[in-house]
This record gives C-alpha cells, structure tokens and sequence, in this order.
C-alpha cells in the first residue's frame, strides 16, 4: 500500500511539472523565435521485481519551424529550417532563432539587446546611412553592390544538446559538434514563437484530469489505511 | 504550482501591454507621419532542475535532463518607420518624404527632434515652421513678397517673387538619417529625439546615398494598418484568455492537493 502512495504521489508531482512547462508556453506565444518545451514523463523502476513505478519527468524542446511573419523591415531575419544565428556574447558563442537584429552606431549588426552577430571570417561593417541592405537567403550580406560578407549560420550536430537561457539564447556544451546549416534565410521576416494554443489548452485538460486521478488514488488508499487502524467492534 | 501560476500571470501582463499598444496605434490612424509601435517580447530565465548531460547512476548520460522556464516579458517597443502612403494636401508647403529620413524641427529650449511630419506652415516672420510652430532646422526664409514657392526632390527650396521675373534660390532642406532608426525616442507630437540607442544623427542630402525624396504636396499617412491592428488586437485577447485558463487550472489542482486529507 505505501507503494501505492509512493506512485500515486510522484503521478501528482508530474502533473505539476508538466502544468509548469504549459504555463511557460502558453505565456510565450507571442514571443519571437520561441520553441516550445515538451516534458514527458516515464516510468521508473527501481528495483527489478518491485512494484514501485515511480514517475520521473524529463524535458526536452520542440525545434520545429515556427510561421514566419513578413515585418518589411531589413534587418529582420528569420530562418526557415534547421539553423541558428550564432551570437557573440561576453560568456562566449550562444545560439538564437530570433532574427531581430539592428545596427549599433559603429555599424555592427547587433541583436535587440546589443550583442553582435557572428560572421565567418572577419565580422563585416555596415554603412548605417548608405544604399539598402540586402541579405541572400545564405546569409549573405551586401549593401548596395558591395558584399559585405556572410552570417554564420550553423546548425549542431545534436540539437538536443542545446538548453535554452532565457531571452531567446541557447548554449551547447563545449563538446558539441556544429555542421553547416541547411535553413535559408529570409530577409523581412521574423519567426513567431511554435506554440500553438489549441495544443498548450488540451494539454491543460489532460494534466488536470490526470492529477485528478491521482489525488483520487491518493484518497482512496488513505481512506483504507483509516478503515485499518479504526478499532475493531 | 505557484512557479506555473506566476509564469502564466507573465502572460497575462505581457498580453495586456500588447493591447495598450495597440490602442495607441489605431489612435493615430489618422495621424499624418506616424509609425506604429511594436512589441517584443522574450522568454524569462529558465530554471535547471536536472542538468542535461549529467551522469546517470549507470554511468550513461542523461541526454534531456529538466528545465522550467519562468513566463515571458516585454523585451521592448520598437517604432517601425515604415513608409506610409503618401496622399495629396491642399497645403502648399506640405512636404513628405519618400524613403528614408527625417526633417529636424528645433524645440522653443533649443533641443533638436527629428520628425516625418512635413506639414509646414509660414510664421509671421515667413519662416518654415511645423503645425506646432516649432522652426524647421537648417532655417528656410521665405520673402513677403513670395507668390509660390517650390521644393525640390533633391530638398532645394526656391520662391516666385513678385518683384523679379527670375524664381529665387531660398536654401536647401537637408534630412536626416539614423543607423538605428527603432532606437528613437518618441517624444509626442510626431516627433523623436535621439538617443544611444539610435546613434547620431546623420546629415543628408534627399535623393542622395539611399536617403529619400521629398515630394511637395503630399503628405505621409500613417503607417498603421487598421486590419493588422485589429487582428493583433483578438489574437492577444485570445492569449490572455489562454493565460487565465492556465492560472485556473494551477488552483484547482491546487484545491485538490488541499483536498487530499480530509
């Protein structure tokens, strides 16, 4: 019976986890570049010939390609298919989807927290007031009819190295393996956050229910240990 | 619980400062020179539970591990200096501009702000100044006796005096351009003012380099798109709804839990 409990109660421990990462997604909807976290939760067994399936909960992103929305403006990329922006940042390279970039008053292309975007080779400049900046679907930068140079897009060999940091970056462990990108860019556009509504809602619905059965097992098995320890007539 | 509560009320507020942007720019609809406002939003910090990569007691690696994010914020508006059309104006020193840049118009304090607003008008003293009275910068002079008065694409300012059967060369109109236009601050009254996030002010001459051209006559529209608007207006509605079913849920699970022993 205290197996039971046990199990009933990581069931309600799930739930709440997994109510965390819908809530976080939910609130990101509208945020640029977001990806969507999943956690799935799987059973545990302790030791072989035991009855304990302790639930534990793991979390993992969903990468895929969220709909790009035309902004017209040109220094807004989006990447279609799997890629990344590499940024230079003070704790070193960082990863992000979110192509809303600016020039600094130097003429660096810089994302909208001002950090700047990492080229191959040598980081090009930008003449701030000059002819019209035209970005390839490579990356590809000229400005008028000088080029400029390319962006660095890359992808990683195993993207489930990545984790997430908040404000639209991500970071790889030292050991992970970058390989060219197959993501084409698309200039005038940003990627909107991949949460879908409809999906975040019926998740909700399968959590409560879920917990609900489990806060049932709960009750249940408290109410026979009750009836166990009520003295007998 | 509380964790997925708070991040969902995140929601709620950032969905909330969605609308009152909104607000402002279906406002000024009508609003000759100006841009709408967008927002951005980012995700907050994530909190690690279970390091991915950390070493399972089989001596494997976790190859997902836990993390939580915390909800999201407002990350920052941003003006988009899209063009608006440009539409015909009875005023004949009515001024837009196609393109890129922005007139400077100098305050009664001395403080330069930059302005697409180009609806000028001649004080008593027939300098070019804006609805508000405020004196286009570099000063344009225009004489009494001026019967019309001519800009160029190229911002050259001449007049058609009465006196002399020759028009006359009153200046040039110079605008100006920014390496970050987004970074400008909006001061009210169709006006913005430079600051660090914008960069310096960068003299030009119209037509020149990819700055734009003037066209007399005309008078720049707002840039906001009703329709646009008022999509974007039901999808954050939609969002908060979404937002407070998931605060909903968080109690009564949470009732529940209070539930458990009875």
């Amino acid at each position: 019976m205290d197996t039971g409990l046990y199990n009933a109660t990581s069931a309600l421990r799930a739930g709440e986890q997994r109510l965390e990462s819908i809530s976080n997604n939910i609130a990101n909807v509208s945020t640029r570049g977001y990806k969507r976290e999943l956690t799935f939760t799987h059973a545990l067994r302790a030791t072989t010939g035991s009855k304990s399936t302790h639930v534990s909960t793991r979390g993992t992103s969903d990468l895929s390609q969220g709909q790009l929305q035309e902004t017209g403006n040109p220094l807004d990329l989006a990447l279609e298919g799997r890629g990344w922006f590499a940024i230079d940042t003070a704790r070193g390279r960082t990863y992000a989807r979110d192509g809303s970039f600016r020039l600094d008053d130097k003429g660096t292309l810089v994302t909208a927290d001002g950090q700047p975007v990492a080229w191959k080779g040598s980081r090009g400049t930008l003449r701030p007031a000059g002819e019209p900046v035209i970005v390839e679907s490579d990356g590809r930068v000229r400005q008028g009819q000088t080029t400029v140079g390319q962006l660095d897009i890359v992808d990683l060999e195993d993207p489930s190295q990545l984790t997430p940091t908040g404000s639209g970056r991500w970071i790889a462990p030292p050991n992970a393996r970058e390989v060219p990108a197959n993501a084409i860019v698309r200039q005038g556009n940003l990627e909107n956050s991949n949460v879908e509504a409809m999906d975040e809602l019926v998740a909700l619905i399968t959590v409560q229910r879920g917990f609900e059965s489990a806060a049932t097992a709960v009750r249940t098995i408290e109410q026979s240990y009750r009836r166990l320890n009520q003295p007998r007539q | 619980m509380i964790r997925a509560m708070m991040s969902a009320a995140s929601g709620m507020k950032a969905q909330q400062s969605q609308v009152d942007t909104i607000a402002n720019n279906i406002a000024n609809a009508n609003t000759a020179g100006f841009k709408k406002s967008e927002l951005g939003f980012r995700a907050l910090l994530y909190q690690t539970v279970r390091e991915p990569g950390a070493i399972t007691a089989q001596g494997q690696r976790d190859p997902t591990g836990l993390q939580f994010g915390t909800g999201t914020e407002v990350s920052g508006s941003t003006k988009i200096f899209q063009q608006g059309e440009l539409e015909p104006t009875p005023n004949p020193l009515g001024i837009a501009i196609q393109g890129d840049g922005f007139f400077q118009v100098r305050l009664p304090s001395g403080e330069l702000r930059y302005s697409r607003d180009g609806g000028f008008h001649r004080d008593v003293d027939g300098s070019l100044v804006t609805a508000e009275g405020y004196y286009l910068e570099p000063r344009i002079q225009i004489p009494d006796d001026a019967v019309a008065v001519s800009f160029g694409e190229d911002g050259t300012v001449s007049a058609q005096l009465a006196s002399t059967p020759q028009p006359v060369q009153l200046g040039t109109i110079t605008t100006y351009r920014f390496p970050n236009p987004g970074g400008l601050k909006a001061t009210g009254g169709n006006l913005y003012g430079e600051t660090g996030g914008s960069g310096q002010a960068i003299q030009g001459t119209p037509g020149q380099n990819g700055a734009g051209t003037l066209r007399q006559g005309f008078r720049e529209r707002s840039n906001v798109q009703v329709v646009d608007e008022l999509v974007g207006l039901i999808l954050a509605q939609r969002n908060y709804e979404v937002s407070s079913r998931a605060i909903k849920v968080g109690d009564e699970m949470l009732q529940q839990t209070n539930q458990l022993i009875r």
